[in-house]
């Protein structure tokens, strides 16, 4: 799920949130949003993309949404949205009470049939494979009256309110039962979609814009802000291009320190920093690849992984790729990650103990060639990494100079995405320069550190770091003390080398005041959005 | 024929080719190692200077060293890519002219239909089937998906000379096809065969360029004119100096080799001009 | 003419039907994970899109279910965009069209206006320096010279826009205004591709025309005392139309694709990016329909030109 890799258990940001916003009699203003994709398919169930998801949290609403805090656990901190008030019947049956207020923007209530409708559709795996994973614990969703929704669980388990929320924004039944199931991303509906969100649909230029405009006196508070723009563009050049003519308001993205000097000296916007769930570390192999029973020739000696790791000085890296916009994690962490043991103090390197390390292991250059070697074997590997990731690209190069500096030759292996998901699943690389989105539950760790786990490509194994995670699982505290205990056993293991945790920079306009950015959907709070008074542009003015 | 020296552009053109393939030749002797990024922090988008003439990328590695190596990159791969191309452009040209009728007409067809494919998307294709693609096979590619051009010409200039009286007197004395190609159709066709050519060395330098701009061509990080085109476009506005001065080189390098042509042209053929 | 323009048409729906299967096949020849979009889902969730796309079934079955779709005017869904293939092609095709369009329009009627009238003058100083300008042209970088036409038109002197085909603060079908707008969009991608194209169609006709003009008929007209201006018309230029026009059919499949890189500097909404990214992405269904399109392209261009040789050029008519 895209959308759960911006939940951030922190702070949501709140940048001007200190005013109470006054009560604006009538909406005015124009946003217009820079996106790397065009939104073709803002319909829940439906949604595939960044792009997608912004345009659908604007226009559906959920039952209710997370709250400042982004607790996913329990209920405590969710803000009602269609659902006005709810409880719980037991350990496994929550009861939603419907806002008698909520219409859909043709003016019909929603009603509980919408809900039972839309959760009958996400579940079925044949229709929506990636929600039905997600709500594989739901057993069923009935109506009580026009009002009342019953979400029965085939267990206990502290997300559950989380689920029957988050997961999928409700779907107009009085619209779409009429469609086909498989037709609906071909249906009329899809192509001018009816939600019950603070915005509605106005237009589409397929590939180009997508226009929506404010739905006056929502019943959840009017949005201020009068029209919003979403407009695409593939090529990261253009898509800044858009911002510094005067034609773009915001545009999130922007991690690497280059793209942020753009914006140097330009008054008219700020760049605001975001944490995310994103990780980028250069993955070590250590298994060989031609034969996975084996252990991996060079990269398979913890002694030679660790030098890799010391001869990089990351924190430096880091300030060049990305500014003050990353930071150095220990182990596999995020900077959203709830668990993660703050910046690492090895992050400056240490080439010397570098070099004491692999020549301890018997590395040395006995032919001279600028390469060591060990009993004929060159110190030498690849690096696969996806040729089309700006980040990735520059960051390799640079791991590749530290690298050779050493004596290591490395050979730069860029690819298409679907061709280096394929070598990655085949396990078939040395070292692979990665970039996750990690699961905002710690637990998700085992998936990739653990003996076996299911995305544990690089064949890590150690049963101390599994210990360590099945007890934090469990842990009654939530184990934070034990996941950092496990991040630094990881840590030092060197299955990869943790360079960046890099967070989400985003360029907004000044002339918007009560600018909210949400990390697990950035534009949703745009509803609360205002254009200060006195700064209007041109496009502000020209009232729809 | 005419000397293609003759004419100022070509003395001029000529003049830039040496000039660029010796500065390729001689800076990886005195320049700094294009890779080498000492300190990414301290030098990063240095301005144009006395250490660093033409400043440093966004990797504090050195722009000229980039430059001069990145430069004989791309004349290799152009020049190599244009042999190619030339070589399999003859084979099939001067084949289907000697051939006649039915395979020539067949062979001809081919070639159109294959000309008719965007060369970019058949060498991003290719790339897609041949992940990791080194760097002689990116040059290969270029040459196999450029000789059509070459193929047509040098055809069109083959059955001149197969309706001719001399290839009809060597017929009528029991020379064999192979003897006609080579004794009578290659030599005529020699000098439109080296113009395509040379007009070919600066299309596939354009295209590589475009494609290492695409991130499809030349790997990192081997410096190429397209890959520093690609590298410092990002800060085109910031640090003009990145993407400037490969871009002129290249513009540069391309126009000398279609000025050869031209003034080889015109030397094979005073008709034109 | 009939019975020549139907065996013609014929043929070439023959050449595209192989093409389309031939090209539908080495598409799925290519290495690399169809789902790669989908790579983070669990295994049962993949499983699950990939019997959703199709992609789980043997080649010839799925060659047999895209034949049938076909028939229909159905390419199938697109993997990342979650749209037909159909309404995807046909909502970034007039762009694509547009730009080629204004292109090839100005190339080839610069070519055959300044074609003529350099042929006229070969030699001349302004015959050298217009050879000099195409060119220099010529040898430029399309996306280099975009990113510079970009930076002080664009961004410092905001003269025209950015990026884009259309500003969206328009409202809606506002007839001139929106015509106006789009085409103060088109200046700067138009000017790119027509400054680094207009080399190859000029200098072309440039010396068909001047070929003509040496010859014996031209030279016999001149003798009969036919006046110079319907000597370049007629003798000159006209039986020199059809290299012009075999060009012209090149530059359909050019038009539709070639522009690629400028196509993604400008945000320009063509099919080359989308053709790009559908085969970057292994988006099989939208790669084959954008495939099957481009061999339209190129073989109705081929039958383009030939049809256009055998109206117009008076030696083959006859």
């Amino acid at each position: 799920m895209r959308q759960s890799r911006r939940l951030v258990p922190a702070l949501a940001l709140l940048l001007c949130g200190a005013l109470p916003r006054p009560l604006a009699a009538q909406a005015h203003g124009t946003i217009v949003i820079v996106s790397g994709q065009y939104p073709g398919l803002p319909i829940p169930t439906l949604t595939r993309g960044l792009a997608d998801n912004d345009i659908q949290d604007l226009l559906f609403l959920r039952l209710a949404r997370l709250g400042p805090t982004l607790t996913t656990s329990g209920d405590r901190d969710f803000i009602p949205q269609l659902a006005r008030r709810w409880t719980r019947r037991d350990d496994r049956t929550l009861v939603f009470e419907l806002d008698p207020r909520a219409r859909w923007h043709d003016g019909v209530p929603v009603t509980a049939r919408d809900v039972v409708f839309t959760f009958t559709r996400a579940r079925d795996p044949a229709l929506a494979p990636a929600h039905a994973t997600a709500l594989r614990w739901i057993s069923d969703v009935r109506a009580e009256g026009e009002r009342t929704v019953v979400i029965s669980f085939a267990k206990a388990y502290p997300t559950q309110f989380f689920d029957a929320t988050w997961q999928v924004p409700i779907l107009p039944a009085h619209l779409c039962d009429t469609i086909p199931p498989a037709q609906l991303a071909t249906s009329a509906f899809a192509r001018a979609p009816v939600g019950s969100g603070p915005y509605r649909y106005v237009r589409g230029e397929p590939g180009q814009y997508v226009e929506l405009a404010a739905v006056p006196g929502h019943f959840l508070g009017a949005p201020a802000l009068e029209r919003v723009i979403y407009r695409a563009a593939a090529d990261g050049e253009a898509r800044i291009n858009f911002l510094l003519s005067g034609e773009g308001d915001g545009l999130e993205q922007l991690s690497l320190k280059s793209q942020q000097d753009r914006f140097a000296g330009r008054a008219d916007f700020r760049l605001v920093t975001l944490p995310t769930f994103q990780v980028l570390y250069a993955l070590f192999n250590t298994r060989d690849p031609a034969d996975p029973a084996a252990p991996h020739p060079v990269l398979g000696d913890v002694e030679v992984r660790r030098a890799l790791v010391e001869a990089l000085d990351r924190a430096t890296l880091a300030r060049a790729l990305f500014g003050d916009a990353a930071t150095v994690p220990i182990g596999p962490a995020s900077q959203s990650l709830w668990v993660q043991a703050g910046p690492d103090p090895a992050a400056a390197g240490d080439t010397a103990r570098a070099r004491a390390r692999l020549a301890a292991r018997g590395w040395a250059d006995h032919d001279g060639d600028g390469v060591l070697d060990q009993g004929g074997r060159p110190l030498a590997f690849t690096l696969i990494y996806p040729g089309t990731s700006p980040p990735r690209r520059l960051a390799a190069q640079l791991i590749q100079a530290r690298w050779r500096a050493l004596g290591v030759r490395v050979e730069l292996e860029p690819l298409e995405f679907p061709a280096y998901i394929d070598r990655r699943n085949r396990h078939a690389f040395d070292v692979d320069l990665t970039g996750v989105g990690q699961d905002p539950n710690p637990a998700g760790l085992a998936q990739g550190w653990s003996c076996g786990g299911g995305t544990n490509v690089g064949g890590f194994c150690d049963p101390g770091v599994d210990s360590l995670l099945v007890r934090a699982e469990t842990a009654p505290d939530g184990g934070r003390a034990l996941y950092q205990q496990a991040l630094r056993r990881i840590a030092d293991d060197a299955p990869a080398a943790f360079l960046f945790a890099p967070a989400n920079v985003v360029a907004v306009h000044r002339r918007f005041a009560h600018v909210t950015l949400r990390p697990e959907s950035l534009w949703i709070g745009l509803a609360e959005w205002s254009v200060t008074p006195g700064r209007e542009l041109p496009r502000d003015r020209a009232a729809p | 024929m005419t000397r293609p020296w003759r004419s100022a552009g070509a003395r001029a053109a000529l003049g830039t080719l040496a000039l660029l393939a010796l500065a390729a030749l001689v800076a990886p002797l005195l320049l700094p190692d294009p890779a080498a990024a000492p300190d990414p922090l301290g030098a990063r988008l240095l301005v144009p200077s006395l250490a660093h003439p033409l400043g440093t990328d966004a990797l504090s590695r050195d722009v000229l060293a980039r430059l001069a190596h990145g430069t004989g990159i791309s004349l290799r791969v152009g020049l190599l890519a244009a042999l190619v191309a030339g070589a399999l452009g003859a084979l099939v040209g001067l084949g289907a002219a000697a051939a006649g009728g039915l395979a020539d007409d067949l062979l001809m067809r081919g070639t159109d239909a294959l000309a008719s494919i965007p060369r970019a998307f058949a060498v991003l294709f290719a790339v897609a089937a041949w992940p990791g693609m080194p760097l002689g096979g990116f040059t290969l590619l270029l040459g196999i998906t450029g000789w059509m051009a070459v193929a047509r010409i040098v055809a069109a200039e083959g059955r001149r000379m197969m309706a001719g009286d001399a290839v009809a007197a060597a017929r009528a004395l029991g020379a064999g096809r192979r003897r006609i190609i080579l004794r009578h159709l290659l030599p005529n066709a020699a000098g439109q065969l080296i113009v395509a050519t040379a007009l070919g060395v600066g299309e596939a330098m354009l295209l590589e360029a475009g494609l290492s701009f695409l991130g499809a061509g030349v790997r990192p990080p081997t410096p190429s004119l397209g890959t520093l085109l690609h590298d410092g476009k990002d800060a085109l506005a910031a640090a003009p100096w990145l993407t400037v001065a490969p871009g002129l080189v290249l513009t540069a390098a391309v126009l000398a080799t279609n000025r050869l042509g031209d003034a080889l042209r015109d030397a094979f053929d005073p008709r034109q001009r | 003419m009939a019975g020549w323009l139907a065996r013609r048409t014929a043929h070439a729906a023959v050449t595209w039907a192989g093409a389309v299967v031939a090209l539908f096949l080495l598409l799925r020849l290519l290495p690399g994970d169809p789902l790669a979009s989908a790579a983070d889902l669990p295994p049962e969730t993949r499983l699950a899109l990939a019997h959703l796309y199709g992609v789980d079934q043997p080649l010839l079955t799925q060659l047999g279910h895209f034949t049938a779709g076909l028939l229909h005017g159905d390419l199938g869904t697109s993997v990342l965009y979650g749209r037909p293939v159909v309404e995807l092609l046909a909502a970034h095709l007039p762009a694509t069209l547009l730009l080629g369009l204004a292109v090839l329009l100005t190339d080839f009627g610069l070519a055959w206006w300044l074609g003529n009238r350099l042929a006229a003058r070969a030699g001349s100083r302004a015959d050298r320096w217009a050879n000099r300008a195409l060119l220099a042209g010529h040898a430029l970088p399309p996306y280099w010279l975009g990113l510079l036409l970009i930076w002080p038109l664009a961004l410092t002197w905001g003269l025209l826009p950015a990026a884009g085909l259309a500003d969206p603060l328009l409202p809606a079908g506002a007839g001139a205004t929106r015509a106006l707008d789009v085409a103060r969009h088109l200046v700067l991608p138009w000017l790119t591709l027509t400054l680094t194209t207009l080399a190859v169609p000029l200098r072309h006709h440039r010396e068909a025309v001047y070929e003509t003009l040496a010859s014996d008929w031209v030279r016999a007209a001149r003798a009969r005392g036919v006046p110079e201006g319907e000597v370049l018309a007629r003798h000159g230029a006209r039986p020199s139309l059809g290299p012009l026009l075999a060009l012209v059919g090149a530059w359909l499949p050019m038009a539709l694709t070639g522009s690629l890189l400028v196509e993604g500097v400008f945000a320009w909404p063509g099919i080359g990016w989308l053709m790009a990214e559908s085969v970057g992405g292994r988006d099989l269904p939208l790669a084959t329909g954008c495939a099957a399109l481009g061999a339209l392209a190129a073989i109705g261009g081929m039958w383009l030109a030939d049809v256009l040789h055998r109206l117009l050029d008076p030696r083959v008519a006859a």
